[in-house]
């Protein structure tokens, strides 16, 4: 599985270090064989169609879309989780996509992807602080107690009381999962976060929070967020830059304000519709900046 | 079709490899039985030459095994010693009778299990539930050996059932129907053990996929329409409970040839079980190959059987072949 | 984990039989092989606590079986009353294969004998042959889980983990151990070996063969748990950090299957025991004069010796409460199992 196959195009020789995109995605495609349940072989699915975006340092770049838009599969490939049939990832200047494996782990801590779901990306039988400390098991970074108290401190960056360091994650609300996956993302300190559907399956109270808290870290860690989603309100108040995905590829793209204000295209025009109710202006977010 | 065919391939390519396999270790040490069986003086040496020419004792191996599955496939499946005998002419009556033991036996336990399941399905924690809980449990725990021994007791003490075998002594000679009753005063105890060994198992899993059915939503549903007990039963949970019922099916049909192996050499009853037991002790190696192979048949066939009721009952796999 | 009270009661008596079986030698009062010919098919000896005259006495006590013209019908005589004594001085037996020792548990003086669950055709002690037996018989039941266990671990966990060709040779492999009945494939694997009868290899042979017939179906509950683990998305975020599959295995995914391992284990062993019991009782396991349950439980398929000498059965109703404990325990554990499972 981690065979690097980077196939690029090598036509295009562009002078990267001029951008001051912290992450640069060129003609991104992804095609993947279905399995079938009984038998061999399966149907062919082209997620991603050539997507190219950019996000500059410090800035959120949210991407949403409707179920199945490609989008889990552009922020598994961002991570270089998964390989991509073709384009390129750059990022700081560096091409991942073309990095041996070897190479790539040093790359590993500065981008981190936040999954979709999270009761299901963390083990059920690890403590709570062991779920935010296994990064640095993984890369062996620190003594077992350097490792405790790193992943305390990020426990107590996201908002998470200590007291729950020792319980185990069926014993957490919804609410605190999500902080702890965060936490686990940030013990790495990474310049670059993918969160993938950090919202979807929260009350809209505690969506409000983790928005809150998603800002906070930002200002405090100068991070950059790829933020993917496909709730339009929540996403909006955090996105500088609004990407709209439909069938694996970028059908609309500006800045946050512009898009909601006065989408372009049929689709981002029934998203907006959906989401704020006719026109409506974008709800006002300088005031939480 | 497709499907049942699918299926049927899989299973002759598991009687083949099963063939290999058994091949190759009876010959894993070539000179053992065949030197054994020479030096055993009831077998004319004239035997063992013509057995040598015809089975090609003297060629390779895979050319013996081609030869033997040529003639097995005819039905030929070689030569007893120890009784000097085709081993097919041996086997053929032995299968009848262990099938007759199983398939009441079979019969028997699958019905108990389905009524006595069901009642407790639909009643659950009512006396017939706890009390058959409790039943079985118990002879889930007793092995079949002890049941076998203490059945065998009670026949000799009491004298009311025959102590073993199939038939009367002088059987042949009385009306058919007293024949009819004769053979099934002698299959009652051990029908009687092999049940009392297999039926908790088949209890349990009835009574668990039928209670998993009845608590499901579309259930419930159906329920709030207000249909009867009986009509949920019948035409609700028991189609959705029995797609792993009938894999259970399939699957018991090895469970009781099991049991019967061991009932059949307690009670002396003459199937393929004391036949597997005599040809080991007596190293007779054709024997032992088609007997083995034989019980792998029957299971085979109840599979496919069973594969052909799951066809039948679920509409998804029916789409899937077609 | 939680102990609870069905954990517990049958655990401690298993682990207690298992101990006492072990110092064999020590709780007996005879070998398993020793024969007293003059007391064939001995009742169980009757323990008094009251004398012919009415008094009562602390240390219980025995009367000698004697008998008349009749073979094995016995009468107490009273004549002489042989105290029951602790600690006496016996046969020789080996301890654990490394030293010799003398010292029974209890006993009573020659001439008399104290057969407390009767005695065989040979005079044997049936309840010195009994604990002999479970030695044979409850350790190749344990033995041979092991070797199960261990296979269906490590073949499951390779086929989930890795798929493609090893998946499909243990699928394909599986399902022809599953197309034969596990006693015709037990004898017949046992037939391949030879009949010969050196106990200690013997032995070993058959946890060979009772382990060999058992170990698909833990290797197809163990790649069912992996092929499941190895998708969830912890394991996906664990790789996202850099994890090596090896880390993977070790810290995600294996321990999943503690639990399946557990309950296959209190399920397989008892089976296990009654392989070899089965297999002893056919004459095909250990042979005499070594004692298993099997091979005690053998002589009973001669009618008269099933109706006249009851005692001879007891042995086999002895499984019970072993069969019971295991089944309790495999209740416990797939329930546990169950409400855990993620």
């Amino acid at each position: 599985m981690w065979r690097r196959s980077a196939p690029c195009d090598a036509s295009r020789n562009w002078d990267y270090g001029m951008s001051e995109s912290l992450l640069e995605v060129r003609e991104l495609r992804k095609t993947y064989v279905k399995p079938r349940m009984f038998g061999t072989g399966g149907a062919e699915v082209v997620a991603l169609r050539g997507v190219n975006v950019s996000i500059a340092r410090g800035h959120t770049l949210a991407v949403v879309g409707e179920s199945g838009s490609g989008k889990s599969t552009l922020a598994r490939c961002v991570v270089q989780l998964e390989p991509a049939t073709w384009g390129q990832v750059w990022f700081a200047g560096v091409e991942l996509t073309r990095l041996p494996w070897r190479q790539l782990r040093s790359f590993r801590s500065r981008i981190q992807l936040v999954l979709q779901g999270a009761s299901a990306a963390i083990n059920p039988a690890f403590r709570s602080w062991e779920v935010v400390a296994e990064p640095l098991q993984i890369l062996k970074r620190g003594t077992g107690a350097e490792q405790k108290s790193a992943a305390l401190e990020c426990m107590r960056q996201v908002g998470l009381p200590l007291d729950l360091a020792e319980r185990l994650p069926h014993q957490l609300s919804g609410g605190q999962l999500q902080r702890l996956v965060i936490a686990r993302a940030l013990v790495l300190q990474p310049e670059l976060l993918v969160l993938d559907e950090p919202f979807t399956g929260l009350d809209v109270s505690i969506q409000a929070q983790i928005a809150n808290l998603l800002l906070a870290l930002q200002r405090e860690r100068s991070l950059t967020y790829l933020l993917i989603g496909h709730g339009l309100p929540m996403v909006s108040a955090l996105a500088d830059e609004i990407a709209v995905m439909q069938g694996g590829r970028i059908v609309e793209r500006g800045a946050a304000g512009s898009v909601l204000a006065t989408p372009r295209q049929g689709y981002t025009q029934c998203l907006v519709s959906v989401a704020f109710g006719g026109a409506a202006a974008r709800p006002s977010a300088e005031g939480s900046r | 079709m497709r499907f049942l065919l699918h299926r049927a391939a899989q299973g002759a390519f598991v009687l083949i490899a099963i063939s290999i396999v058994g091949f190759l270790l009876l010959h894993i040490a070539p000179g053992e039985f065949f030197s054994e069986i020479r030096l055993n003086p009831q077998i004319a040496p004239a035997t063992v030459d013509a057995l040598r020419v015809q089975y090609g004792l003297d060629r390779s191996l895979p050319a013996q095994y081609g030869l033997w599955l040529r003639s097995a496939l005819r039905g030929d499946f070689g030569f007893s010693f120890a009784y000097n005998r085709p081993v097919s002419s041996l086997l053929w009556p032995r299968v009848r009778n262990t099938l007759l033991l199983n398939t009441v036996a079979l019969t028997a336990a699958w019905l108990f299990a389905l009524v006595l399941g069901a009642w407790a399905a639909a009643h659950p924690k009512g006396w017939a539930d706890r009390l058959s809980a409790v039943l079985t449990s118990t002879m889930l725990v007793v092995p079949d050996l002890m049941f076998a021994l203490a059945l065998l007791m009670v026949a000799v003490r009491t004298r009311r059932f025959p102590a073993g075998g199939m038939l009367g002594l002088e059987a042949a000679e009385h009306s058919l129907w007293s024949q009819a009753q004769d053979f099934s005063e002698h299959l009652f105890l051990p029908v009687l053990t092999i049940v009392l060994g297999v039926f908790p198992i088949l209890y349990r899993h009835v009574r668990s996929s039928l209670a998993e059915a009845l608590a499901s939503p579309f259930v419930q549903a159906a329920r709030g329409y207000g249909l009867g007990r009986n009509q949920i039963l019948f035409r609700q949970a028991f189609p959705a409970a029995a797609n792993p019922l009938i894999s259970l099916f399939g699957l018991s049909f090895g469970l009781l040839l099991s049991a019967s192996l061991l009932v059949e050499v307690v009670f002396s009853w003459p199937g393929l079980g004391p036949m597997l037991l005599e040809s080991i002790l007596a190293r007779d190696v054709y024997v032992i190959v088609g007997v083995v192979l034989l019980s792998a048949v029957l299971v085979i066939i109840g599979n496919l059987f069973a594969d052909v009721l799951l066809y039948w009952n679920d509409p998804r796999i029916r789409a899937e072949w077609q | 984990m939680r102990v609870s009270r069905a954990i517990v009661l049958p655990l401690m008596f298993l682990l207690f039989l298992h101990l006492i079986v072990l110092v064999a030698g020590f709780v007996t009062p005879y070998n398993a092989a020793t024969q007293f010919r003059e007391d064939p098919f001995a009742p169980p000896s009757r323990v008094h606590f009251f004398d012919v005259n009415g008094r009562f006495h602390l240390r219980p006590f025995v009367y000698d079986w004697t008998s008349g013209v009749e073979f094995a019908k016995y009468v107490e005589d009273r004549n002489r009353a042989f105290p029951i004594r602790f600690f006496v001085t016996g046969n020789a037996y080996s301890v654990a294969g490394l030293f010799r020792w003398n010292l029974h548990l209890f006993g009573v003086d020659e001439p008399a004998h104290l057969f407390l669950l009767g005695s065989d055709g040979y005079g044997r002690d049936q309840f010195s042959r009994f604990l002999f037996g479970g030695q044979i018989s409850l350790f190749a039941g344990l033995l041979a889980a092991f070797l199960s266990l261990s296979l269906g671990l490590l073949l499951g966990a390779a086929a989930g983990y890795h798929g493609g060709a090893l998946d499909a040779a243990l699928m394909r492999t599986t399902e022809i151990f599953a197309a034969l009945p596990w006693l015709y494939l037990l004898l017949a694997l046992r037939a391949v070996l030879p009949l010969g009868f050196d106990p200690a290899p013997t032995f070993l042979l058959i946890i060979a063969v009772i382990g060999i017939v058992g170990w698909s179906r833990p290797a197809r509950l163990v790649r069912g748990i992996v092929l499941s683990a190895k998708e969830h998305n912890y394991v996906l975020a664990a790789r996202g950090f850099g994890a090596t599959e090896l880390y993977l295995l070790r810290r995600h995914v294996l321990p999943q299957t503690r639990g399946v391992v557990l309950t296959q284990a209190t399920i397989l062993i008892p089976q296990y025991i009654l392989a070899e019991v089965t297999l002893s009782f056919l004459g095909l396991g250990v042979a005499e004069p070594m004692a298993s349950w099997g091979n005690m439980l053998s002589a009973l398929q001669q009618y008269s010796i099933l109706t006249s000498y009851w005692w001879m059965i007891v042995p086999g109703f002895l499984l019970v409460p072993i069969f019971l404990s295991y089944y309790i325990l495999a209740r416990s554990f797939e329930s546990r199992v169950e409400s855990s499972s993620y």
